[in-house]
């Protein structure tokens, strides 16, 4: 009787470990899943583009094609942008992180 | 058992008993190794080696100075040389706070910063970095405070790998939390713009421009005299133009040029080949305004024939290492 | 002691004994505990690594109209060969060690780009200039991208195919790997 009562405890035990890898994330995990270094590097070459005076509008459209399609496909983010006259406004979610942002020049 | 009252154990009872004995510390031993794992201590040092890391690298840091919330001025962090500092430094980082800087690039430093980093942890004695870089909370046992972790900060320079700044203790063991980070050093606090000069036809005098118009995306090094002065070197000066040097204008462009000063301050007699001019940030209070572009006039009387090109001091990268136990 | 009355104690200890001890086999085998510190530590220093090596070398030096990055991407497009990326990337991720022979971190570099009038997505390897390292098998691979704008594109025939030369944004992602 007493070995069934010590069988029990130790699969509830075990319950509550297995729980505890589902639960528990380690910081170094939480980093990895922050895009830092991609915003980062987005916001940068956005204001690059932007930056270049000297090209015509529809050729800015398609460099904004180029980023918003391929951030799609091999980041796996959705990105959204808009260059005005004075501003630029950057939307960018990748499913766990969600930015808005703009940039007033 | 018999129930009688002889009060004597079975050899039957006693064998089973032990048979469970042996078994419940088997199990007890295996156990444990499964609960043993989930109190690691080193994902706290990576942590805090990561976080420290991040504050260095990317983050420009803080100073607020005032008492009231209504007076608080939020300024940059190197410049605080009030007396009570400690209170008035909220976090020194490392990255450089030229607006064009901070706009793009949260990897470059600024040596100015690094140089101040240096000096105050020589003061303090470990302090302030354990207070203002690793945000770690002393405790204090008997009048002197113990922190929780120990750090060993260093910043090489790639290539020939020369430390050029240490903070912490060098010795350390082998299991640390550890974070390495590439960056690249602003070095325009105070070194030159460098003038690779050679005899060219000329025209008896040598023209180095100080843009301040140019916000373009091309330059992440803008000139900041208000704050940093204007250092410029001539290098590979021949006798015969160092005879003939005579001073430094300094003028603004504009049709006809706007002459500043005729004659500025510190340009030295030309020593070692160089010729060099070094000017504080007083000198260009309230006569250069952000938007124009000017120029310093070096003055060779008779005419000598001068030319060359001006080099603007690159980015010096850098490894910054981490290591927390 | 011995006599007529049955007991059952030896039988009983036994079977609690093996209860417990088949009850911990269960548990361990499928309670999957993984060493939960060491395998993210190093993916994520080594993803910040290549990602801050990488920004680096996207830095455009004073006096300079584009970074060093830019410069060999449109090297590499025009036919040229990525000696010069390779040394650069390995000095600023390899940099340091005890030793200088040794160069625990390898990788490879794929380019990404769009094609404006098909609108399709491709994707190229660096293929001249780079071995193909061997890779062992407890290697755990990361990826880190870059975006680099080129301005202008040569309008000779690049070795890539669909490429358009158009100023254009392209995608660098990098597969580093410690031996």
């Amino acid at each position: 009787m007493l070995g069934l009562i010590i069988s029990i405890s130790i699969f509830f035990l075990a319950l509550i470990v297995n729980e505890s890898m589902l639960v528990g994330q380690t910081t170094a995990e939480s980093v990895i899943d922050l895009p830092k270094c991609d915003v980062q590097d987005l916001r940068n070459e956005v204001q690059r583009v932007y930056e270049r005076t000297s090209y015509p509008p529809y050729v800015k459209d398609d460099i904004k094609d180029d980023i918003e399609i391929i951030s799609l496909y091999k980041k796996n983010a959705i990105v959204s942008l808009t260059f005005t006259g004075n501003n630029i406004t950057i939307h960018y979610n990748n499913g766990v992180t969600l930015l808005d942002e703009t940039i007033d020049y | 058992m018999k129930l009688d009252d002889s009060g004597q154990l079975s050899l039957d009872f006693l064998i089973g008993f032990t048979i469970f004995l042996v078994a419940f510390i088997i199990v007890i031993t295996m156990t444990s190794g499964l609960i043993v794992s989930l109190m690691s201590k080193t994902i706290d040092y990576d942590a805090v080696a990561y976080r420290t890391g991040v504050i260095l690298v990317e983050d420009p840091g803080i100073g607020i100075l005032g008492e009231r919330l209504d007076e608080n001025i939020v300024t940059k962090w190197e410049d605080i040389t009030t007396t009570f500092w400690a209170d008035d430094i909220y976090r020194a980082g490392l990255a450089a706070t030229n607006d064009l800087i901070k706009k793009k690039y949260p990897g470059i430093l600024s040596q100015e910063k690094i140089s101040r980093l240096v000096e105050l942890n020589s003061i303090t004695k470990n302090e302030f970095v354990h207070e203002k870089v690793l945000f770690d909370k002393p405790v204090h046992q008997g009048g002197a405070s113990l922190y929780s972790y120990r750090y060993y900060i260093t910043l090489k320079s790639i290539g020939d790998g020369g430390v050029l700044e240490e903070l912490g203790e060098s010795e350390h063991p082998y299991n640390t939390g550890y974070i390495k980070r590439v960056v690249k050093i602003n070095l325009t606090y105070k070194t030159p713009i460098d003038v690779y000069s050679q005899t060219q036809p000329g025209t008896g005098s040598y023209i180095v421009s100080l843009n301040l118009s140019d916000q373009s995306l091309y330059s992440l090094y803008q000139p900041d005299p208000w704050n940093e002065g204007v250092y410029i070197v001539l290098s590979n000066v021949t006798p015969a133009m160092q005879a003939n040097f005579s001073n430094v204008s300094f003028y603004q462009y504009a049709d006809p040029p706007v002459l500043i000063n005729g004659s500025v301050p510190n340009s030295t007699k030309p020593y070692d080949n160089k010729i060099e001019v070094n000017l504080d940030p007083d000198f260009f209070d309230g006569i250069i305004e952000q938007g124009y572009n000017y120029y310093f006039k070096f003055n060779f009387t008779p005419d000598t024939t001068v030319g060359g090109s001006t080099k603007y001091a690159a980015f010096l990268p850098a490894i910054l290492e981490v290591y927390i136990w | 002691m011995v006599d007529n009355i049955g007991q059952l104690y030896t039988i009983e200890g036994v079977a609690a004994a093996i209860l417990m001890i088949f009850t911990t086999y269960l548990v361990l085998t499928t309670t999957t505990i993984m060493t939960p510190a060491d395998t993210h530590v190093i993916d994520m220093q080594l993803e910040q690594l290549g990602n801050d090596a990488l920004a680096m070398m996207d830095v455009i030096d004073p006096g300079d109209t584009s970074s060093p990055l830019e410069n060999y991407v449109m090297d590499w497009i025009s036919g040229g060969n990525l000696d010069e990326f390779k040394e650069m990337f390995d000095d600023y991720v390899n940099s340091n060690f005890e030793g200088k022979d040794i160069r625990p971190i390898s990788f490879n570099a794929y380019i990404i780009y769009r094609n404006n009038t098909s609108g399709d997505v491709i994707k190229e390897n660096f293929k001249s200039g780079f071995l193909e390292p061997d890779r062992s098998r407890s290697a755990r691979p990361v990826s880190v991208t870059r975006w680099v704008h080129l301005t202008k594109p040569p309008l000779t025939k690049p070795p890539l195919p669909d490429f358009d030369s158009r100023p254009q944004s392209v995608l660098l992602e990098v597969i580093l790997w410690r031996d």
